[in-house]
């Protein structure tokens, strides 16, 4: 563990002139530019930072949004330069590189700094600022690129992926060289994820072409607890000062409310709650400065965009959508009409969530869940995201089951509860991109390699025989298919295009195609592959893979300002027809994000206690809500009768307990496991259950996982019985069985697709442009199994795996609680309960297979054909 | 209905002559002769040009589909429909896996005839040949008049996470499968078939390697299978 002080106080111990005013850090000319700017004087994140960046410490500095954190982190640098200049001693070269996540974030910290730099140029009565900034990322035009690198910038402002395709160019190598300082921005969001990984092996490759190891400076929104982010940021072998500023006196806590969209005795209605959806989006954007309405969904986005453009007096351009698919010169555009105040409201799905400055919104409307207290505060804060502002925020809950998602959110964001975020250990196929990208620029020793990586934070603990292993796939070393058919042996190549060579110790890259394959699919990012929608044989657009792989037969949606009805999806393309039907809507309610571990214990507590004081009475239970939650009296009833209908239907699930329901489908039984656990551990479990009745009965069988449950299908004929249930949820060989149940879905060959991807054994984009036809589907269907074939323990196999049972899947929370022996109660019903239909949504069933393809064809044919047998 | 002539073989009443293979083979037994269509040797060196790292494979494939092939039915020459290799731009080990294969027949007393298919380059190949009445060429260009046998089009019968390569037959129509399993695949089920095959109503008939089924006609399944 890295060493760390933490100054969570701004006047600890002695105060200091310094302490006292931190302006006096500063030489003249900026501490006057400042001090009239900022006639208020620093925030605490500023006066805290700015020492620590001057005496050159690694620092993490976790401070709310709107608390100037940019000028935080550059200003004691850029302080820095500019006495270097007055002393003369200035001189080109690159110093300070700062790298945020989002590419937008660039530009606007671009922005942000040539302001001050321009008013402190003026303050010094200079034609033009001494201290120079250049912006590189993947939208740089290449005569840009070209100035970079011939005369680099003091300050370089990038992306994770194009500092990982500047590291491995060798006319980089010297340029490295001077600089003194790495600002890594929205930190915290990258310490689970890949790209954070890909990230800190770059930092480090970049510091070793130091002269000396650069300061660290690392931003974080709140996180909790802020070590493993500090852990993160410097690695295990330096230390780390660890700034929690406060937020800035005057600035109020959140205010966080919950709005129902149901109305208590009318059944489920879409259109209805829709409507009054739009009704209420309309009053917030007429009430307020700005409005940004968080819709999860890309299709959700496009549908609310479209219907209040048609309804709103400030007129259709006061409202646009921001998503991911949308072109970046569109995005770019949306945002600075946000800024400069001529957008009354945006519309979003995700992609506004982290650090853009949107300016003057100042309400924040989240239509459904968004899955956690980290995310909620972080989109509650992009209103108000300025010194001294009200953070205002609203989640819309749609159905009851939301109602109760939504009060335990609100409680959690108003408490600080932030979730701990879990640090990405070792990923493989990042480690093999970044293996491709070092030996494309250097020859490399194999030891030097191993220990470099090893002092960055993802892959400290990364084993020596992992890092040979891939190696050797990149270079094209390892097990090729047993019995494979070589009429003259060692005539053809182990793997089609190795990477890398690698002898006596020493490794590079084997030919400039491979440095341009590099440079054409560098990043982890998995850009998701689109489908082309056919209507009557034309098409007329395209949809996100992941989304039209949800989709089921019947199901609607809109493209193009049309409503579509989905028919199926053959490889890459969706077959959709026009619908006629009353409903316009998407479904919204089955998009909704799957809830973190904590809130999902808060919602089992929520639900258990509510069910408690059911038994009291329902007067007992309305005060609780009411008095106890801020319900309004209405969407307290919704709540009592969600309740109660599930009490009078079949049995509110017993206290940390299981209940286990079961009712006829189309064919066969639906077995609906409600589970006081998240989604992760609910998966695990799931899988585990379904292997054990797959096997028993040899039939396939479909499984839908969600926050609190899961539901198994069953065909026909296959039923259960309560005695059965103790030997299916048997805590022995768990493990085993979980594995099992993954190898008979499909999310293990679907994870591959994305680890050969970042691993570039398959090519994102292949040499030719193009995707080829059949595209990343065949990685799935074909590469997998046959790289499980030939190499069962290959790297990438290994990397799936440990993606799938680390990330996705919580099996020690499911054991943990099978082993503490819960109560289990059964209940045979005539159709799905209360409770079933509000948690378990089964839209998203898994086929799991456990029927061989040949028994399945087999019934297939006595299906279609209708002769009980076959021939054979 | 049909009628079964011999282990694992299909005789469906209208093909007089030609048993079908659970390889993806039309036979015809009188004759001592197999057709495949679609093999597409080299497509993981073909992926390989364009920069992927995968494990080869196709060769090794090919060889063990013909071993049980061989061991169903006795045959002294393998018609390739056309489609023998991935790629038509110059490859030395594609045209090594060729090389293979045709030794390998050899050795088996198979005699190779290689009919030249979209994807082939030029070698000099026939586009069509003639057998029992039959005309046999790749189908890129279409089926032309009478008894036609072609493969281009990959026929699978295609349902929720089961993809089974499949024969499309009528009196005067037999489409092959692919034998390479990397061909993503025709639906016959409920896509739209190419239109020269809308000359005559076609039936499928499906396998996955180890029996064939008659599926009937391919213009009732869609009904059934949305």
């Amino acid at each position: 563990m890295p060493r760390q002080r933490s100054v969570r106080e701004l006047s600890s111990g002695e105060p200091s002139a310094i302490e006292n005013d931190p302006l006096a850090l500063l030489s003249a000319p900026l501490r006057d530019w400042f001090s009239r700017d900022f006639p208020d004087g620093p925030t605490p994140a500023q006066s805290l930072a700015w020492p620590a960046i001057k005496s050159g410490e690694n620092l993490l500095l976790v401070s709310p949004t709107g608390t100037g954190k940019t000028l935080a982190a550059f200003l004691a640098i850029l302080d820095g330069l500019h006495r270097e200049h007055a002393a003369g001693t200035l001189r080109e070269g690159l110093r300070c590189v700062y790298i945020s996540p989002l590419r937008s974030l660039g530009y606007d910290i671009e922005r942000n700094l040539t302001g001050p730099l321009d008013a402190i140029r003026r303050e010094i009565r200079l034609e033009r600022s001494p201290v120079t900034v250049g912006v590189r990322t993947g939208d740089t035009s290449s005569s840009v690129r070209k100035g970079l690198r011939t005369r680099p910038p003091h300050v370089l402002i990038t992306t994770p992926e194009s500092l990982s395709l500047l590291l491995s160019q060798s006319a980089w190598h010297e340029i490295w060289r001077g600089v003194e300082h790495l600002i890594l921005d929205e930190i915290h969001a990258l310490v689970p994820t890949k790209r954070g990984a890909d990230l800190m092996a770059s930092a480090e490759r970049l510091s070793a072409r130091c002269a000396r190891d650069p300061a660290r400076v690392g931003l974080s929104a709140t996180c909790n607890p802020a070590e493993p982010v500090a852990a993160f940021l410097v690695g295990p072998s330096r230390s780390c000062r660890v700034v929690v500023a406060p937020a800035p006196a005057g600035n109020k806590p959140p205010d966080l409310v919950v709005a129902s969209l149901i109305r208590r005795e009318e059944a489920h209605h879409r259109g209805l709650s829709y409507g009054r959806l739009l009704k209420k989006l309309r009053h917030d954007i007429g009430n307020n400065r700005t409005t940004i309405v968080f819709a999860n969904t890309r299709a959700l986005t496009e549908k609310i965009t479209h219907d209040l453009r048609r309804t709103l007096d400030s007129g259709s351009a006061s409202v646009a959508a921001h998503h991911s698919a949308l072109d970046a010169s569109r995005r770019r555009e949306v945002e600075s009409a946000l800024k400069s105040g001529d957008m009354r409201a945006v519309v979003t799905s995700t992609s506004l969530e982290l650090g853009v400055d949107i300016g003057t919104a100042d309400l924040t409307s989240m239509v459904g869940l968004p899955g956690s207290t980290s995310r909620c505060l972080q989109r509650v804060g992009r209103a108000g995201h300025r010194v001294g502002a009200m953070t205002r925020g609203v989640i819309y809950a749609a159905t009851a089951a939301e109602l109760a998602g939504a009060v335990v959110t609100v409680e959690a964001a108003l408490a600080g509860r932030v979730e701990p975020l879990r640090p990405i250990n070792s990923p493989l196929d990042v480690l093999c991109q970044q293996l491709i990208g070092m030996a494309s620029g250097d020859e490399w020793s194999a030891d030097g390699a191993f220990d470099l990586l090893r002092r960055s934070a993802p892959f400290a603990s990364l084993l020596r025989a992992d890092f040979d292993a891939c190696l050797d796939f990149l270079a094209g070393d390892l097990a090729s298919p047993p019995g494979a058919f070589e009429p003259e042996p060692g005539a053809a190549p182990k793997w089609t295009a190795p990477r890398i060579w690698k002898s006596r110790g020493l490794f590079s890259v084997r030919n400039r195609r491979v440095i341009r394959w590099f440079w054409s699919n560098v990043g982890t990012i998995t850009s998701e592959e689109s489908v082309r929608v056919l209507v009557d044989g034309r098409e007329i657009g395209s949809l996100e893979g992941n989304y039209a792989e949800r989709l089921q037969a019947g199901d609607q949606f809109v493209l193009d300002g049309r409503t579509l009805k989905f028919g199926k999806l053959d490889g890459f393309t969706v077959i959709a027809q026009p619908s006629d039907g009353e409903s316009e809507l998407p479904r919204w309610s089955s998009d909704r994000q799957s809830l973190s571990a904590d809130l999902a214990h808060a919602l089992v507590a929520f639900r258990e206690e509510a069910a408690r004081l059911l038994t009291e009475g329902a007067s007992a239970l309305r005060a609780w809500l009411i008095e106890g939650h801020g319900l309004e009296p209405d969407a307290a009833g919704v709540l009592e009768d969600l309740l109660s209908a599930q009490e009078q239907l079949s049995e509110v699930p017993p206290r940390g307990g299981l209940l286990v329901e079961e009712w006829p489908g189309d064919e066969g039984f639906s077995y609906a496991f409600h589970v006081p656990l998240a989604r992760s551990a609910c998966e695990a479990l799931g899988r585990a259950v379904s292997a054990r009745m797959g096997r028993r009965f040899g039939r396939d069988l479909a499984l839908a996982v969600a926050d609190l449950g899961f539901t198994i299908r069953t065909p026909d004929a296959a039923r259960i019985c309560p005695g059965d249930l103790p030997a299916l949820l048997d805590p022995r060989n768990l493990d085993d069985d979980i594995l099992d149940g993954l190898d008979r879905g499909e999310l293990l060959a679907r994870r591959f697709r994305h680890v050969a991807g970042t691993a570039m054994m398959v090519l994102r984009r292949p040499d030719g442009g193009k995707t080829r036809v059949g595209g990343m589907l065949w990685v799935s269907n074909r590469l997998y199994p046959l790289v499980k074939a030939s190499c069962p323990e290959h790297p990438l196999l290994r990397e799936t795996r440990r993606e799938v049972l680390e990330e996705l899947l919580d099996s020690r929370a499911a054991i943990a609680w099978i082993e503490s022996n819960p109560p289990i109660r059964f209940r045979s019903l005539d159709g799905p309960s209360p409770f079933a239909v509000a948690w378990i949504d089964a839209s998203g069933a898994e086929a799991l297979r456990f029927e061989t393809p040949r028994d399945a064809l087999r019934r297939l044919h006595a299906r279609l054909v209708g002769t009980g047998g076959t021939p054979s | 209905m049909t009628s079964v002539s011999a282990p694992g073989l299909l005789s469906p009443p209208e093909l007089s002559g030609w048993s079908l293979a659970p390889e993806g083979a039309a036979v015809h037994l009188a004759e001592g002769t197999a057709v495949i269509a679609d093999v597409h040797l080299g497509y993981e060196w073909a992926r390989g040009s364009r920069g992927d790292c995968i494990p080869p494979h196709s060769l090794r494939e090919t060889v063990s589909k013909l071993e049980t092939l061989l061991s169903r039915v006795s045959i002294t020459r393998l018609i390739i429909a056309g489609d023998l290799v991935e790629s038509a731009g110059p490859c030395a080990r594609t045209a090594n896996d060729v090389a293979s294969l045709f030794s390998w027949l050899k050795a088996r007393g198979v005699e190779a005839v290689w009919i030249r298919g979209n994807h082939d380059p030029a070698r000099g190949q026939p586009t069509a040949c003639e057998l029992d009445g039959w005309r046999i060429s790749h189908g890129d260009r279409g089926l032309g008049e009478g008894k036609s046998m072609i493969g281009h089009h990959h026929p699978a019968l295609k349902t929720a996470g089961l993809s089974a390569p499949c024969f499309l037959v009528g009196h005067e129509t037999i489409v092959l499968p692919a034998f390479s399993p990397n061909s993503a695949g025709l639906d016959v089920g409920t896509g739209r078939l190419p239109r020269p095959l809308h000359r005559e109503p076609l039936r499928c008939v499906a396998g996955l390697g180890e029996e064939l089924l008659d599926f009937g006609p391919i213009a009732a399944l869609a009904a059934k299978l949305l």
